[in-house]
Order: C-alpha cells, then structure tokens, then sequence
C-alpha cells in the first residue's frame, strides 16, 4: 500500500472507524514505514489532547438568566399566538367568503338583470306577452238601442267606475267610485256594461285571469250621441 | 437492560421532551438546558474563544430553541437540530464580533509560550489535581484554545464537534449540512494544521 493511500485513511483509523480489512492493511504499512507511524502518533496524541482539554462550564446565572428571557417571551406567544389563530381562521373561511361574495355578485347583477330588462326577441305589438301581467283592456264599444240615452244626459259629469272582468272577458260586476248613484243611472250602466262593452281580460304571462279596471265614462251630448270611455 | 433498550428508551424520552416543549412546558425547557447548555456553551466558546460572547451566543441559541420548536418535526435528531442553531447562532456572534470589536483578546501573530515545556506525551490530569496538574490542564487547554482560533472557520468547526464534543461523521454533516466526504476532508486538513501548531504538545514517538 502506498503511503498517500494509507493518510487517506489515516484519519478513519485514528476514530476507529475503519472496516477490520482495511484496518489489518494499514496496520500492515505502519509497521514498514516509519513517517507513516510518526504521522498516525501525532494524530493520535493530537486527539488524545483534544478530549483531554477540559471542559468550559457555562456562567452560574446563565440558566436563570434564560429562564426570564424565556417566560418574559411567554406572555408575547401567547399574543402571537392568538393573533396567528385569528389570522389562521380568517385564512380558512376566505375562500368560501371571496365565493359567496362573487356568486352573489353574479346572481344579482347579471342574472337578475337580464331576467327584468328582458331579452331582446324582436317582439311586434301583436305578440301576447309572456313575460308580464297585463290589465284588462277594452275591446269593443258599440250603441245599440237598450241603451236609454235620454237618461244619460242627465248625468253632466264624470262617472268613475271599477269594473271586475273574468276571464272570458265578461264583466263580472262594477263599483261606481264616484259620480251619481241613482237607479237610472245604475239601470243604464248595467245595460251598458253587460250588453254594450266586451274586454279583452287581464293576463299573466300570457294565460288570461280575472282581473279589474277602473273607467271614467263620460257623456258628451253630441250629434253621434257617443259615450267617451277614458280606461 | 441491553443497549437496544436504552437506546430505545432515549428516543422515547426525547420525543416525550419535544412533545412537552411544543406545548410550552417551561419544565420541559429547563430541562432542556440542563441536558444541552454545557454541550453549546463549549462550542460556542471553542469557535469564538471569549466567555462572554459564548455566554450571548448560548442565550441566543436557546430563544431561537424556544422560539422554533414548534416547527421541529423530528427530521432530523434533536441534538443535531439544536446543534445546527448554535453553529448558526455562533457564526452570527462571530460575524458580528470580527465586525464591531476589532480588539481580541487572543493575538494570532504572537507565538504560543509555554511556561512548562513537555517532552512526553500529553498526560492527563488525575482525578485529584494538584496545584501543578491544574496549571498545566489550564496551560494547555490555553494553547489548544489559541491553536484553535487560527484555525479557518470551516475546518476549527468540524474539529470542535468532532475532537471536542465527540459527535460522528454523520452527525456533524447532518448539523453543517454538508457531506460526508467534506466532513471528511476538512477534519483531515484540520487536523494536520491544528497538529502542526501544537507540535510541542503532539509526540510523533511511541
């Protein structure tokens, strides 16, 4: 074995650390060569004196002088503590929080927008809506002959009259709100709605309900002898 | 009880220990102390060479101790654990030191005296030192102390764990985060420079 080799291990064999192969080899080139020994003497001795120094004991009030650092940082944890707890539950709920946020966000602004402005199909005025409630209108107003109208023309002023109308489009019944409330004027609105007047009823989303409608129904003594209806 | 047992048993009583300190039990950190101070003082002084830098060094060491053991998972040994701090903790003293107190209390250039020269090999003091005994033993700890500190710092680390506080191969490259073969490498070089300046006390001769 060459001596550069055996240095190499010259540190393992001095900690004993070698394997017993390995240590019968260098055993074998320290008996032969002579600055080989002296090295391992040296390293040896050198270790023997490292362990030999003695040991330094720390300063007496070292320990006490810990303890107070440490319990003085004690009541700090139990601050940083509970602010990182806080911040620890804070972090957990963010996501969920951020989402719900957001969703609402979306649900209010762009879908219920677009549910009441309503999409844009290219609707004409014949269409039937189908998306609202609509009122009763009227439909058709003629003057036959049961309609007395020298009783009407004692009636100078406005009749206000909430009328319920069925779903056929018939009148149901009617309130006179304001104007006179006499039995010929009763008489005469009764044959006027019942056989004078026909509605289109009310609707909702397109299927027709019962509904009312309040009328102001005026008489104007004209040539034609018309009676006005402003709905 | 066999060593398996033992060795058991201690790995046991570690765990129960860092199980006690993670919940902040201030029992469980004297006892800490008790079990590690000396260990890391004598590190820290064998690097920096001043008690009471060492004595700082200690202090800083255990807070961090303190501090970190909550994020101790058991990855690596505790030892090595609080090892790794206290080199760390140290180099920072000793970074700060070369920085801020220019004045050292070892000069490197001046040569090493000895009052009491030797011609055999390094004997060991008795159990009982006599006055003379102990001089020497403080003689020649002085020396070793003033090898050491012209050492570079890689190589006096890697000699302190292992010559000093008996640490193996792989504890120490556990601890500096190095490998084996570097441990290796650096105790040799080390070694053979610390031996070549205490060539008074280290007898090539049987």
């Amino acid at each position: 074995m060459e001596c550069k080799e055996t240095l190499k291990l010259l540190n393992a064999y001095v900690d004993e650390l070698l394997s017993w192969k390995e240590n019968e080899v260098v055993d074998r080139h320290l008996k032969a060569c002579s600055d080989c020994d002296c090295e391992y003497h040296q390293l040896k001795s050198l270790k023997q004196l490292m362990s030999s120094v003695q040991r330094r004991e720390p300063p007496q009030d070292l320990a006490l002088r810990m303890k107070i650092k440490a319990s003085k940082r004690n009541g700090n944890v139990m601050l940083q503590r509970a602010s990182s707890k806080l911040q620890d539950f804070l972090r957990a709920i963010a996501i969920p929080a951020f989402s719900g946020v957001a969703l609402t966000f979306l649900f209010f602004v762009v879908l219920l927008s677009t549910f009441f402005t309503g999409a844009n199909l290219n609707a004409s005025d014949k269409d039937i809506p189908l998306t609202l409630v609509t009122e009763p209108r009227v439909r058709s107003l003629y003057m036959s002959q049961f309609v007395q109208l020298q009783d009407f023309v004692s009636v100078r002023e406005p009749i206000t009259v909430e009328t319920y109308v069925g779903i056929d489009g018939r009148i149901i019944s009617y309130k006179i709100l304001n104007g006179p409330q006499d039995r010929a004027t009763i008489r005469s609105l009764d044959q006027f709605f019942f056989f004078e007047v026909s509605f289109d009823p009310a609707t909702s989303f397109g299927r027709p309900i019962s509904g009312k409608i309040v009328l102001s129904l005026m008489f104007f003594p004209t040539t034609n002898n018309k009676i006005d209806v402003i709905g | 009880m066999s060593n398996f047992e033992i060795g058991f048993d201690f790995i046991e009583n570690e765990v129960a220990l860092v199980d006690r300190l993670q919940v902040g039990s201030e029992e469980a950190f004297e006892t800490l102390m008790h079990l590690y101070k000396a260990p890391v003082y004598n590190i820290a002084y064998r690097i920096l060479g001043d008690p009471c830098e060492a004595a700082d060094a200690v202090q800083e060491t255990f807070m961090k101790i303190y501090k970190g053991i909550r994020n101790f998972r058991g990855e690596s040994g505790l030892k090595t654990w609080i090892y790794k701090i206290a080199i760390a903790e140290t180099l920072n003293r000793q970074r700060w030191w070369k920085r801020w107190r220019r004045k050292v209390t070892l000069s490197l250039d001046e040569p090493i005296r000895f009052t009491q020269e030797y011609s055999g090999p390094m004997e060991l003091p008795d159990s009982q030192p006599g006055p003379e005994a102990c001089l020497a033993a403080r003689e020649t700890e002085q020396a070793v102390q003033k090898a050491l500190s012209t050492l570079s710092l890689d190589f006096r680390i890697v000699v302190v764990l292992r010559d000093i506080e008996g640490l193996s191969y792989e504890e120490i490259a556990e601890t500096l985060r190095i490998s084996l073969g570097t441990v290796k490498s650096r105790l040799w070089r080390g070694r053979v420079e610390l031996k070549n300046k205490l060539h008074d006390f280290v007898n090539g001769h049987r």
